[in-house]
């Protein structure tokens, strides 16, 4: 019996479900998680330092920020566990927790449940006082929210150790790690190609003077280039659209094979210089973070 | 079985993350992709702080994203005093640029005006010990890429009067910035 020919519409089909199949449910090893996880919760800690000095000043029962000013100022979607936090005992309370599961995130223990509660906790933080939210916070939550699905303890984490002594599951490539993997890439590309939309509707970097203008603001600044930037206007031309240059190059050159870890492991020097240049030094860090899975450096699951 | 449920799952997530970032960037949303996203994705995408655009500019070089700052006074006292996290640097600071610069562009945003200034009550009574306070942000503009650098004097952005009345509730009187009119023209022609 004759198959029917194939017409070119269900080819395409085909193909497009081979390659969705092979993103998202090729089984992979977690290893690159395990940086990714650990790196996380460094950042997450460094996050929570910026809060640490003001977390009174902002959130206090005699606070800059009183939970019913925020509700009335943010989405009625949004809600924070902080918001019952009616003391300063218990705010700092919460706050700690959040920080030591930052923490345990970090070393890894109990992380399937960490990761989670994490996220909520959070998101929970930047619901409290969402004026107070930057890239570097945005980007967090993304991370955190895309390992929840993962498997980012079984190696080197205290998880992984205490399996490993009780004879528990052995690690082994899965699919749910390249769920993580392949949300990692995403999301990385997604902001990247933002900023670049976000960046080219000013003059400013089309005239290549955007980074004379972050430089010149002196709140938060963490490298005070005004001095070179006066001295060279090629040097200041060079750099702001170099920014633009890098993740324009990023968002594209992440999806094909050949450049993939190439730019991934360019990626993790390249996002926190940025980061500091632009005095976002949190969100250098965590959109490296991003593709540290890419780089190849932990396994070669992920070609 | 599983796979499907991911496939599905997955789907739906990447049609929400496409429909944050169009409709919430300014960059010719339409009204319609809003609406969608509002009633299907945002009810689960807020509480996650995972309703972003990350349309993160930088600068546009603009006066709003210039350095902000606090400053308070007793009202009727003639000397200013920075407000708290005036003397900040690092991401501190930047976390303290951005509340400032909140409240400023809230008061073009309806239904916020004035909402974080009087938020800031009862903290700067405190920090100023008075029950009636002068509030102002100023921003300091930047100078061009050009030597000489021109530093030009800061501009009052937000002004206010803030006062704690007899029965506890909180008053703010906004003071508008006095602009430039046209003389009047005397009725019946020109001079």
């Amino acid at each position: 019996m004759n198959q029917p020919a194939e017409t070119p519409a269900a080819g395409i089909a085909a193909s497009l479900a081979q390659t969705w199949e092979a993103f998202w449910f090729t089984p992979a090893d977690s290893r690159p998680l395990a940086a990714v996880r650990f790196a996380a919760g460094i950042i997450g800690l460094l996050a929570c330092a910026t809060y640490a000095a003001d977390l009174t000043d902002w959130f206090g029962p005699a606070g800059l920020l009183p939970a019913e000013t925020v509700a009335a100022w943010r989405s009625p979607l949004a809600f924070s566990v902080f918001d019952a936090c009616g003391s300063v005992a218990s705010l700092w309370a919460a706050f700690v927790l959040l920080a030591v599961l930052f923490g345990l995130l970090a070393i890894g223990l109990l992380t399937p449940v960490v990761t989670l509660l994490v996220a909520i906790g959070w998101s929970a933080l930047l619901h409290r006082g969402p004026m107070l939210a930057g890239p570097a916070d945005d980007c967090l939550a993304v991370l955190l929210w895309c390992l929840v699905p993962g498997t980012s303890a079984e190696h080197s984490s205290c998880d992984a150790w205490l399996h490993d002594r009780l004879g528990w599951d052995v690690a082994r490539p899965r699919v749910r790690t390249r769920l993580t993997i392949g949300l990692l890439q995403i999301h990385a590309a997604v902001i990247a190609a933002a900023a670049v939309f976000a960046q080219l509707k000013g003059d400013v970097w089309w005239n290549g003077t955007g980074l004379w203008w972050v430089t010149t603001r002196e709140a938060g600044r963490l490298v005070d280039l005004t001095g070179p930037l006066l001295a060279s206007e090629y040097l200041c031309n060079l750099l702001s659209q170099g920014i633009i240059a890098w993740e324009l190059c990023f968002a594209i050159a992440i999806w094909f094979a050949p450049t993939q870890r190439l730019v991934a492991r360019a990626a993790v020097v390249a996002w926190p210089l940025i980061g500091l240049l632009i005095a976002e030094p949190l969100w250098g860090l965590t959109l490296a973070c991003f593709t540290l899975p890419l780089a190849g450096w932990f396994s070669a699951t992920t070609e | 079985m599983p796979r499907a449920v991911a496939t599905v799952l997955l789907t739906v997530y990447l049609v929400g993350l496409g429909l944050t970032v169009v409709g919430n960037s300014g960059s010719g949303a339409s009204l319609l992709v809003g609406v969608i996203k509002g009633r299907l994705f945002s009810p689960w995408l807020v509480p996650a702080w995972l309703d972003l655009g990350f349309d993160h500019p930088v600068t546009y070089g603009q006066q709003a994203d210039a350095d902000h700052r606090l400053e308070v006074r007793p009202h009727g006292d003639e000397t200013w005093q920075a407000g708290p996290g005036m003397n900040t640097s690092g991401p501190r600071a930047a976390r303290w640029q951005r509340l400032l610069r909140s409240v400023v562009s809230s008061e073009q945003e309806p239904g916020r005006e004035g909402l974080l200034p009087a938020g800031f009550g009862t903290a700067l009574f405190a920090t100023c010990g008075s029950d009636d306070i002068d509030v102002r942000i100023l921003i300091q503009p930047r100078p061009e890429r050009q030597l000489p650098l021109a530093l030009a004097d800061p501009v009052v952005a937000y002004d206010a009067r803030l006062r704690r009345l007899s029965g506890g509730e909180l008053q703010l009187i906004k003071t508008e910035a006095r602009r430039e009119v046209a003389p009047v023209a005397p009725v019946g022609g020109t001079p």
